[in-house]
């Protein structure tokens, strides 16, 4: 029981680690540790921009408390009013957001339950019934009274939705877990112990840098005989609800970053872009698959007279550096710029209107342009005055899709 | 503003559940003492049997002070004797009466007292149930 368990724990992981990457490429607003190891293009960037140093235990961790009430649904319990079927409970947890995505956490709780008995015949002998009031119908209440001690994992549903954001006011967070639950043995109930699985949802909502309010509703799933009464079903589970406060004792801080490069200050970091795609693509064989193919002629003969693309560089939306593993494209303007020393290329960037005004996406091709052109001068060796800048921006849409459009073409000028 | 109106709120609901589910007296029903039940045979020249029994769920609380009678109206026409789970109940009638008979149960150990509605019609040397399928009541709680 309990291996399995860890073992549903450690696939749940795996499918968070998975989403999480997924997350993480598609947004393309902010970067990542690749799954072998190495520190992308703009993770290294972004880690430096960042500051980032080693990391603190205390960050991304919370230290959570709450109060409330809960009831118990059983077969029987519920012909009790409904206020007699709430007890309070407390809830004590330690949580550790291991990413935006998902983190682990720790949990205390008790205290009390009410359940509830209508014997029929052939009903054993219950010693409950010796401390307890019973009813003119013959049935009772029990008055339980447990610890429960579990670790779950907690998953952020509003990252998952739209992506992380710092400093994020609300939240809800569904979470899983399983854990050791002691019965004690009070008003003629027996002691005993139990696995019991549970699952939790929280709404947040931040009231300082260090402080969210909680509420949150968890049910948790215990064995039908743990009030020490065979129920008949295999399991009884009851529903909490607290009220409580998190309180963070770290910074919130993670290594996915999101990147907001300016023009021009990528020009520093150029020898080690250099380092990274190549460790990326040629050692790691790594198949770029975000790049576009587009029918070149580049073999055509310069002289015909006719401008031709010779390459194209794809971004990631509200982004003015190219996206990584696109090396081969510059490596066509090297080449072709070697064979062909008299002609020159313009580079018109683009980009896609859907995503920002007129004007704000004519500075972000400026961009574009301006860091394309710095990479192949400072990587390639590439003589400036054979580069042409041409800001583009949204006047016109080389494709059809809206992604591509978020791209630098490298264009071939015929000889004047 | 919003948020401190929000934060008040929250904290509000908090509370009042918390107080609700802390409210934990015991319940209390109406109990009696025990009764004295008896007849007076002289005034009846006739009698019936009666074999009947609590439902199951009052079973598990059965104790052997507990009481059972039969009653026409208020008046006292037979106790019950218990024995293996059943009470066997003589009931005193006339031969020229067209009563309908009721029944009470006094459980010991809860004190509660509990009623028939008056279905049986009396009949002499009529019998009611058996030892071996005694008639199980319908009883009601007496709550004054």
């Amino acid at each position: 029981m309990i291996r399995s368990l860890f073992a549903a724990a450690g696939l749940i992981s795996l499918v968070f680690l998975t989403m999480e990457g997924k997350i993480s490429a598609q947004g393309n607003n902010i970067t990542e540790t690749d799954f072998t190891g190495n520190t992308t293009l703009e993770g290294k960037i972004s880690a430096r921009e960042n500051n980032i140093t080693e990391a603190d235990f205390t960050e991304n961790t919370t230290l959570e408390g709450g109060i409330g009430t809960q009831i118990l649904f059983s077969r029987d319990a519920g012909v009790l009013d409904f206020g007699q079927r709430l007890t309070p409970v407390f809830s004590l947890a330690a949580g550790k957001w291991l990413s935006p995505l998902w983190g682990l956490q720790l949990r205390f709780n008790g205290v009390s339950m009410n359940g509830f008995t209508i014997p029929s015949a052939g009903s054993p002998y219950d010693p409950v019934i010796e401390y307890v009031t019973v009813r003119p119908d013959g049935s009772y209440r029990h008055y339980l009274r447990y610890f429960s001690t579990s670790l779950g994992i907690k998953v952020s549903l509003l990252t998952l939705v739209e992506g992380y954001k710092e400093n994020r006011a609300w939240d809800i967070i569904p979470s899983v877990d399983a854990g050791y639950v002691r019965m004690l043995s009070y008003k003629g109930s027996p002691a005993g112990n139990y696995i019991s699985p549970g699952f939790s949802v929280a709404g947040k909502y931040r009231i300082s840098s260090k402080m969210d309010v909680q509420l949150e509703a968890r049910a948790m799933l215990f064995p039908g005989k743990f009030d020490g009464i065979t129920s008949g079903k295999r399991f009884e589970n009851n529903l909490g609800v607290t009220l409580g406060v998190s309180y963070r004792l770290g910074k919130e801080r993670f290594r996915l970053k999101k990147v907001n490069n300016v023009a021009g200050d990528v020009v520093n970091e150029a020898t080690e872009v250099s380092q990274v795609i190549a460790d990326t693509v040629y050692i790691e064989n790594k198949v770029p698959t975000d790049t576009i193919f587009v029918e070149v002629p580049a073999k055509q003969a310069p002289s015909a007279g006719e401008p031709f693309i010779v390459a194209s560089f794809l971004f990631a939306a509200d982004e003015n550096f190219p996206r990584p593993h696109q090396d081969l494209q510059y490596q066509a303007i090297a080449d072709y710029l070697k064979r062909n020393p008299d002609r020159r290329i313009r580079l018109d960037a683009y980009a896609d209107k859907e995503t920002g005004t007129e004007s704000y996406n004519a500075t972000l091709a400026v961009a574009r342009a301006k860091n394309v052109k710095n990479l192949l001068v400072s990587q390639y060796n590439i003589d400036e005055s054979k580069l042409i800048e041409n800001a583009i921006g949204v006047k016109s849409r080389p494709f059809d899709k809206r992604v591509f459009n978020r791209v630098v073409l490298a264009t071939v000028l015929p000889n004047d | 503003m919003m948020k401190r109106t929000i934060n008040y709120i929250i904290m509000l609901l908090g509370v009042v559940c918390t107080l609700s589910s802390c409210n934990k007296d015991e319940e209390t029903f109406t109990q009696y003492p025990a009764p004295s039940w008896t007849v007076e045979p002289a005034n009846y020249n006739g009698n019936m049997t009666a074999v009947v029994t609590v439902p199951d769920n009052l079973k598990r609380y059965m104790q052997s002070d507990d009481q059972l009678a039969a009653f026409v109206d208020d008046g006292c026409r037979g106790v019950g004797i218990l024995l293996d789970g059943a009470f066997y109940v003589t009931i005193k009638g006339s031969s020229s009466e067209e009563s309908m008979v009721a029944f009470r149960y006094y459980s010991s150990r809860n004190r509660y007292m509990y009623t028939t509605d008056a279905f049986l019609a009396f009949d002499i040397d009529a019998v009611l149930g058996s030892t071996d399928n005694p008639e199980v009541l319908s009883l009601h709680h007496v709550t004054d």
